[in-house]
């Protein structure tokens, strides 16, 4: 079956190259949009189901609504500027073909996302650590991403500045995605915390936490986290000895966590 | 503002572009879909898609680009006088009016009964069924008549191409004749023969709209 002959969710799975022609040639766009968020919404949906099953319970559900509620916010909220960086930069698409080219990109990476899903269920059902599983959902996003990428740079071609556009646009995407996820944290929970929001009130931003991590991993605290990390250090052994990480869930004193995952 | 006040206004204006695309599509599953999502949905769903690309769209877009880079190179030398931007107006509005037409004509013949091989095939029919003489020419008639629209059509892109190979011609001669400063009759004689073709594509269209 030729490319223009399949659906447009087989040609999400199978044929990026088709998926950046149509949406460059305005050809069958709505279809093409319908299939990417019905990709969008399962893919997310499922990927973010198994996320909160690290912790179980209700973790579940709302790992499930706010993944794709993240992803779906990131893309609206992206749409304008990518429009924007594309005309600056010689490529003076309609703005119906950017908001194609986004929503094929995320669909596709959302498709992985749901071929990732049973193995990092397996992972996690296998008893992964907590910093292990956070690691392979960033892996796997981390991959979903370059299958993402695939549609955006045959969309972009190899004319003039072709790196540099997609460059920004992974850069503002990043940013933006990186905002509304905060936002909508927690996904990946600990299973022994007890009680947990479906979204953690509004402290600091995607930016200030990722400047504050980066100063702890290179050991710079400010006032109150340097207290906090000397109390870890000299607290008794069943107080979890690891620095005090300013995303962590509101609750101290539980176990060690292969203590509680040997249960 | 807070985030709150900013989620109500965004979903009023989602609201508002959700009735928009009832009232478009007659279909709530669209219309639904607005409210949230109104930023990306609206643009692709009340926007009809461009019309499919055809060899005629795909010579006059080539024509379009070559005739803008001849401009560009006429521009600020002696023979501005030859195609001046007013000119090159010209030449895209007679390029624009006949992909209309071919446009136009493409429609008809993809209507039902407009297929020269099944009007061939009903003459056929007729001929075997021992019809009558008045049914058998009205067939002929009607083939006859498609086979012209096809003819008609044809020539239509037979011109453009033949205008197209012009302005790229011309394109070249301007440039050379501007960097290497060759004779200004070479362009002349271009320049000439492509309004020539110009007006003859105006003449089909007439010659078909009259």
């Amino acid at each position: 079956m030729s490319p223009r002959e399949r659906s447009p969710l087989g040609l999400l799975l199978s044929s990026p190259r088709e998926v950046a022609r149509r949406c460059l040639e305005e050809e069958g766009l709505k279809p093409l949009a319908v299939a990417s968020l019905g990709a969008l919404a399962l893919g997310a949906a499922v990927f973010g189901g198994v996320v909160g099953s690290f912790r179980g319970g209700e973790q579940v559900l709302y790992g499930a609504i706010k993944v794709p509620i993240a992803l779906l916010a990131a893309i609206v909220i992206c749409v304008p500027a990518l429009h924007g960086i594309a005309a600056s930069l010689g490529r003076a698409w309609p703005l119906r073909t950017v908001i194609a080219l986004t929503l094929a990109a995320a669909g596709r990476a959302a498709l992985v996302l749901l071929a990732f899903s049973p193995v990092l269920w397996l992972a996690y059902d296998l008893g992964l650590g907590y910093h292990a599983a956070a690691l392979a959902a960033t892996g796997a996003y981390g991959l979903a991403g370059l299958a993402a990428l695939g549609v955006l740079l045959r969309g972009l071609g190899r004319g003039k500045h072709a790196v540099t556009t997609a460059l920004a646009f992974v850069a503002v995407f990043l940013a933006a995605g990186g905002q509304t996820g905060w936002i909508l944290r927690p996904y990946l929970v600990r299973p022994q915390t007890r009680d947990v929001p479906f979204v953690r009130s509004i402290e600091g931003g995607f930016a200030d936490a990722v400047v504050r991590s980066t100063r702890s991993a290179a050991g710079v605290y400010d006032e109150v986290e340097r207290e906090v990390v000397r109390s870890a250090e000299t607290a008794p052994e069943w107080v979890d000895p690891e620095p005090y990480d300013v995303s962590h869930e509101p609750s101290y004193g539980y176990e060690r966590e292969d203590r509680w995952r040997a249960r | 503002m807070s985030l709150l006040d900013l989620v109500a206004l965004y979903l009023v204006v989602g609201a508002g572009c959700s009735v928009v695309v009832y009232r478009k599509t007659r279909k709530l599953g669209p219309a639904a879909i607005a409210l949230p999502l109104w930023p990306i949905w609206a643009p692709v769903v009340l926007i009809p898609d461009a019309p499919p690309r055809s060899r005629a769209s795909d010579r006059a877009g080539r024509i379009e680009t070559e005739l803008a880079h001849a401009v560009q190179a006429a521009d600020g030398s002696p023979f501005e006088v030859l195609l001046p931007r007013e000119a090159a107006d010209r030449i895209r509005e007679e390029v624009r009016n006949a992909l209309d037409r071919i446009a136009e004509l493409d429609s008809v013949l993809a209507q039902p009964g407009f297929d020269r091989g099944a009007a061939e095939v009903r003459i056929g029919e007729l001929t075997r069924a021992g019809a009558g003489k008045r049914a058998l020419q009205t067939a002929v008639l009607h083939r006859d008549n498609v086979a012209r629209i096809e003819s008609l059509r044809d020539r239509h892109v037979r011109a453009l191409e033949e205008l197209g190979e012009l302005v790229g011609a011309l394109r070249s001669q301007l440039v050379l004749a501007r960097y290497a400063g060759s004779s200004p009759e070479g362009v002349g004689s271009i320049v000439s023969e492509m309004w020539a073709r110009v007006e003859g594509l105006g003449e089909v269209m007439e010659a078909t709209s009259g």
